[in-house]
């Protein structure tokens, strides 16, 4: 069973024609570009369905032509669409479940599509389910599931195409990137859809950066979806897209265009779901790190917005927001340890590796008590010395003498630098950025100690006292 | 005791005796004399002036009057019956000094010492009614010349000069503080007897007057114990008897008409004038066989009801009258506290990691509901919601389930187990929550409810459907309320209250000496602290923070308070935690002892509020704000007579390092967290299970209501210990952060007493709230008589 329209097939080898004739006439990479923006995505749709009695294989072989006949009315020549019903293997797997299906589940010549999508019809009380799933054949990335209910068999049409427009993710080719700018070339770009209605990419939708390595034969090697890294669509121009990349490492595409290395970017469907993120040391122990600071702050925002800290576990869910991208800010104690973008509900589950920050904090506690001390010792000191030298001057020698034990009773610099030692003892991180860090903290007190609580400064009121004294006797005798 | 003049040396280089000059009995020379005595007499008392007798001479020396040196020709000074006729006396004039003059005795016809003209003086002075100058000089003499002839009778009539002159003046007290003095010097004394019942008279009058009743009865057994005969006596004693007669036939009406409450009344305004009266026994007996009612005076009246909570006096107070919680602390124990389970039982299994309620069956509601497992798991469970006001972060956290094994048995999986999880249940446990307020009124399954409560007067009625306690408790329990300590324990003296529920601590020794009263000690003290706002410009700043801690003389004001007394447990801490009552106390397991707190230093609290300021206007400019005056920092404190008699004295101390306060008084509601637009509460907190509370004070969900991460850090370390040394290392770490941020200001710790009449049983020795067991409150009967 297979469909196609003659007039969308015209289109697309019109199209084609003139994408290779542009090809031709431009230069190589350049060529490579239009080639790209010029070709239509084909779409392999498997159908299936439930145990329903009114949907016969005839009823199916009708919801199929529809199907692509929809697809050539609002998509046009930007699609290639080619349905045909599931396999019984894949039926099977599809009754148990979208969310099962692996790509080997699919049948080998599934993959020489662009995308294959699944749709599964089901029967419910008030009407039908439908539920939809894709693969992006080049990433080998599927979509979440989406579902949609259609309330009469009539309605189907419409809500298997609903169904597999929403799970549809566009696909883009990585063209440059630049002071947190990229640049993307869009898969079938320009091909206008017929219905203007119908957006494959608008600013505000969200791009996520997939490398494909492949073999001699082309065939992929690996892929590897680049964590923590999203781009936000800024400007649509045709079939090249100008975007904010925001990414949680340091050089997220950096040294990964030699070889046979595709860089492309794939939309993200955001599913309106949570997804549980899970911060952890990356230290050998991965412990969780619990009563982080979770900040969430909204792309082009300049601030973010406390949201909750990690549980005992090391866990917060994040909720799906306004926007389908957020950037989390991971915070300890006021101390930056991670910036990531999100969207919720890609994943169950995210885990975050960070700086074990507890031992920092747990050093700047400790550190900022022992400044504290010594300025409270620090000013003690002089205060005492003041009124020792004030007690001299008047010459009351017995209230100096006694405020002269005073100030000697006080803790001196040696003390002050054993304890501070024995608390820098016993922080220790595993991790050697934070120990450096604590190190920092310990020795930049231990100088302030050193400076401030200097020995001679007593020596010498106390040597005043002793010249008061000694002067004191002569005057007597 | 030698006279000052007596003490003076004499020069031995003086120069040669002479004759008295003839021309010493001029005029002038009496000029001269007066001139020199009358500026000291009116700089200075006779008797602070330079010693000196006076001689006076006959009149072939024209009466002349000499005031000369202390004359030390008699023995002891004390003169002669007659003078010696023959021989010279050798004297130094006081104006004189060096010269030395010989008289001829004969022609001295007078020698007045010192000490005579000073008696002469005072005497002058009582007679013209000068008599506090007169005390002055009475007090002279009594120290340095108790044996002086006349002293004693010339003290008596300045005493009853001054009882008349008081009398004349309305100054009854006193009058009769003087005729009582008289009375221990002699009693014999005529007139004295009538004097004095006639002062007593007006005092007896004016107590009645006051409603004083105890003290005019006090007035007569003090007058009898002096004149036994004296008719006032006999005459007072029949009106009291009389006037209380009167209410005891009205207690027997009320009887009569089945209205025993009122019966109770009156028979407490009988016992207020003559409590002894003939019959009243009886008619008390047969009161509270029908009525058992107890009247416990209170100085804050509850605005809420919570046995758990942390700050609040009176609420938890009178949360263990209206509720029952599912655990209770009953004591301090071997570990922490010592918890029972008044509802049922809970058990701990699996290594502690599930717990398992078991409720008795017999709970029923004032409205009838029965208290099951499902109304404990839904009580549970909005323990660990956040949105929940009795949400708690360390319950969240260990809570994994729970779930209703059968109708009265309720099951929870703990994520780890805990090492006190009794602590974290001091929770209300109700039939229904439902939000009305009669509904919660009709699922009370405490002991009471509140029946009214209007004016200073709340009451409380037994709840019929009470599951504990036999049916010879207490019918109702009425808290009144009072202004002062004093009036307190007045009315506990008159007999017109029970129980005393918190003794100002200056006036534990006062109420010590009340008869027929008994004064214990809580089991466990409080934590006295000033909780700093740290949204606040100047108290979210350390610095400030250790200035209000340095500037505060907190041993001073604890003396204050205790009037120097010195009463267990009551000390100067340097934290959050209890110190502990003595060496063996177990709740003192928090408290780090290697901390010492911060001593008084003034001078160290003025630098570091200037620090602070400084920082303040820093922030404030690189804000771009303007700079504007230092904030004044507002102080608020529940309205005691303690908590302003300390906030008073930080105010004054805070002063002097130059840091204003102003005071706020709040109302009869303690705020959960401290009010925004405060920057102290003077709080005292009930740090009774560290463990739990110390996240309810500190936390961010605590009473200051912010945390800084160093403490969060600290809390969170808490939450996962799951032993005791763990539990007890972290706790000290919390201590010690507590004090070295300053995160609250800590004052003292106070041991806080009660006061109940002796014939009031079951109370318990050292309960840790006053109702802890009000199921067992009795009254003793009276002994028969002529039994103790």
């Amino acid at each position: 069973m297979m469909h196609s329209l003659q007039h969308s097939l015209r289109r697309a080898a019109a199209a084609m024609a003139m994408a290779a004739a542009c090809a031709l006439s431009a230069p190589g990479a350049a060529r490579a570009q239009a080639v790209w923006e010029l070709t239509p995505y084909r779409i392999q749709v498997y159908l299936a369905a439930g145990n329903l009695p009114d949907l016969t294989p005839r009823v199916l072989d009708d919801l199929s032509a529809g199907l692509v006949d929809r697809a050539d009315v609002v998509v046009g020549a930007a699609w290639q669409m080619r349905v045909a019903a599931a396999p019984d293997l894949l039926h099977r797997q599809m009754r148990g479940g979208l969310n099962s299906i692996q790509v080997e589940s699919l049948p080998a010549e599934a993959l020489g599509a662009d995308k294959v999508t699944l749709l599964w019809i089901a029967p419910e009380w008030t009407g039908y389910r439908v539920a939809a799933r894709e693969l992006d054949v080049a990433t080998r990335t599927f979509s979440p599931v989406v579902e949609k209910w259609a309330t009469a068999a009539a309605l189907l049409p419409g809500t298997l195409f609903a169904a597999a427009s929403d799970v549809f993710a566009p696909l883009a080719s990585i063209e440059s990137e630049a002071g947190g700018k990229v640049r993307l070339r869009l898969r079938a770009g320009r091909f206008p859809a017929r219905d203007p209605a119908f957006l494959s990419v608008a600013p505000g939708d969200v791009f996520r950066p997939i490398i494909r390595y492949d073999d001699r034969d082309g065939n992929p090697k690996r892929i590897l979806a680049l964590p923590w890294t999203y781009f936000a669509v800024e400007q649509v121009d045709q079939a090249e897209l100008t975007c904010q990349m925001y990414s949680g490492l340091r050089t997220a595409l950096a040294g990964r265009r030699r070889g046979r290395v595709h860089q492309l970017a794939l939309a993200v469907k955001p599913p309106g779901e949570s997804t549980r993120l899970v911060v952890r040391a990356r230290t050998a122990s991965k412990r969780p790190l619990c009563g982080y600071d979770i900040y969430l702050q909204k792309p082009g925002e300049t601030a973010g917005a406390w949201f909750g800290r990690t549980g005992l576990d090391g866990s917060i869910v994040i909720p799906p927001g306004e926007a389908p991208l957020m950037i989390l800010y991971v915070r300890n104690g006021g101390q930056l340890l991670a910036r990531l973008p999100l969207v919720p509900g890609l994943e169950k589950e995210a885990e975050a590796v960070v700086l074990d920050d507890d031992q920092r904090l747990a050093a700047e506690s400790a550190v900022m008590a022992a400044q504290e001390e010594l300025v409270d010792l620090v000013t003690r000191r002089a205060v005492l010395a003041a009124q020792i030298r004030g007690a001299v001057k008047a010459g009351d020698l017995k209230s100096a003498d006694r405020m002269l034990i005073d100030l000697f009773a006080l803790r001196t610099r040696d003390q002050f630098t054993t304890q501070l030692a024995a608390q820098r003892q016993r922080l220790y991180s595993e991790d050697p950025i934070v120990q450096k860090h604590v190190d920092k903290m310990f020795e930049e007190t231990r100088k302030l100690v050193v400076q401030y609580l200097d020995p001679n400064e007593i020596d010498k009121v106390s040597a005043e006292v002793r010249e008061a004294k000694a002067a004191e006797s002569n005057a007597g005798t | 005791m030698a006279l000052p003049s007596h003490r003076q040396p004499i020069q031995k280089s003086s120069p040669p005796r002479r004759a008295l000059p003839p021309g010493w009995s001029r005029p002038a020379c009496l000029l001269l004399a007066a001139l020199w005595l009358a500026p000291a007499a009116a700089q200075a008392p006779l008797y602070e002036q330079p010693p000196f007798d006076r001689i006076t001479l006959d009149a072939a020396n024209d009466n002349l009057v000499l005031n000369v040196r202390p004359i030390e020709a008699f023995p002891n000074r004390k003169l002669p019956d007659s003078l010696p006729k023959s021989g010279k006396l050798v004297i130094e004039r006081i104006d004189e000094p060096g010269t030395t003059y010989e008289l001829l005795w004969r022609a001295i016809v007078k020698i007045e010492l010192f000490e005579q003209l000073i008696l002469d003086e005072v005497n002058g002075l009582v007679a013209s009614g000068q008599f506090d100058r007169a005390y002055e000089y009475f007090l002279h003499l009594e120290n340095e010349k108790p044996d002086l002839p006349g002293l004693k009778d010339a003290y008596e009539s300045y005493l009853y000069e001054e009882a008349k002159a008081l009398q004349i003046a309305g100054d009854y007290p006193a009058a009769l503080a003087r005729l009582r003095e008289i009375c221990d010097r002699n009693p014999q004394r005529p007139g004295l007897d009538r004097a004095l019942a006639a002062a007593t008279d007006k005092l007896v009058e004016q107590s009645v007057a006051a409603d004083q009743h105890w003290i005019a009865r006090e007035y007569l057994d003090q007058l009898e114990k002096l004149y036994p005969q004296q008719p006032l006596i006999a005459s007072w004693r029949q009106r009291l008897q009389e006037a209380a007669g009167e209410h005891l036939a009205a207690a027997r009406k009320a009887l009569e008409a089945d209205k025993p409450r009122e019966a109770q009344a009156a028979l407490r305004r009988m016992s207020a004038i003559w409590p002894d009266l003939r019959g009243a026994d009886q008619v008390r007996q047969t009161i509270l066989r029908r009525y058992p009612r107890f009247v416990v005076g209170v100085l804050a009246p509850p605005a809420a009801t919570s046995s758990g909570s942390l700050h609040d006096w009176a609420a938890r107070r009178t949360g263990r009258l209206v509720e029952r919680t599912l655990l209770e602390l009953a004591g301090p124990g071997t570990e922490g506290g010592k918890y029972i389970c008044p509802v049922g039982e809970m058990k701990a299994q699996d290594l502690g990691r599930r717990l398992t309620f078991q409720l008795r069956s017999d709970i029923r509601s004032a409205g009838g509901s029965n208290l099951t497992g499902y109304d404990l798991a839904r009580r549970l469970l909005a323990m660990a919601d956040p949105a929940a006001p009795s949400y708690l972060q360390i319950w969240a956290d260990l809570c994994a389930s729970v779930s209703v094994e059968n109708v009265y048995t309720c099951l929870v999986q703990l994520n780890r187990p805990f090492v006190l999880p009794q602590a974290m249940f001091q929770t209300a446990v109700y039939p229904d929550e439902s939000g009305s307020a009669e509904s919660r009124r009709a699922s009370v399954i405490g002991p009471y409810y509140l029946e009214s409560s209007s004016g200073d007067e709340a009451v409380f009625l037994a709840n019929p459907a009470y599951f504990a306690g036999g049916p010879a408790r207490a019918k109702e329990i009425v808290e009144r309320r009072f202004r002062t300590g004093a009036e307190e324990i007045r009315a506990l003296r008159r007999g017109e209250i029970d129980v005393i529920d918190r003794l100002n601590p200056w006036e534990v020794g006062q109420a010590r000496e009340i008869p027929g009263a008994v004064v214990r000690r809580y089991a466990v003290p409080l934590v006295h602290c000033l909780i700093p706002n740290p949204k606040r410009p100047l108290t979210s700043r350390r610095a400030f923070r250790r200035a209000l801690v340095y500037g505060i003389n907190r041993a001073a004001i604890l003396g204050l308070l205790t009037r120097g007394a010195e009463l267990p447990g009551c000390r100067v801490v340097s934290g959050p935690f209890l110190a502990g009552v003595d060496i063996d106390d177990p709740l003192d397991y928090a408290y780090e002892e290697s901390i010492e707190p911060r001593g008084y230093e003034p001078h160290l609290a003025i630098t570091l509020a200037e620090v602070a300021r400084r920082e303040l206007a820093e922030a404030r400019k690189k804000a771009g704000e303007p700079a504007g005056d230092a904030p004044k920092t507002v102080l608020a404190y529940q309205a005691s007579e303690a908590a302003r008699l300390a906030v008073a004295e930080i105010q004054r101390q805070l002063k002097i390092v130059g840091i204003a306060l102003e005071l706020r008084e709040l109302g009869d509601a303690v705020p959960e967290r401290i009010p925004a637009d405060v920057d102290l509460l003077y709080a005292e907190l009930a740090m009774w299970e560290p463990i739990v509370d110390a996240e309810r004070l500190l936390g961010e969900g605590g009473l200051a209501g912010e945390a800084s991460p160093y403490m969060r850090q600290a809390l969170l370390r808490l939450r996962q210990s799951v032993d005791w040394p763990t539990v007890g290392r972290q706790l000290r770490e919390i201590h010690r952060l507590a004090h070295a941020e300053a995160s609250i200001i800590p004052l003292w710790q106070m041991t806080d007493h009660f006061a109940h009449v002796d014939r009031l049983e079951g109370i318990g020795p050292s309960p840790v709230t006053l109702y802890q067991d009000i199921e067992n409150w009795q009254i003793r009967p009276p002994s028969p008589p002529g039994k103790p």
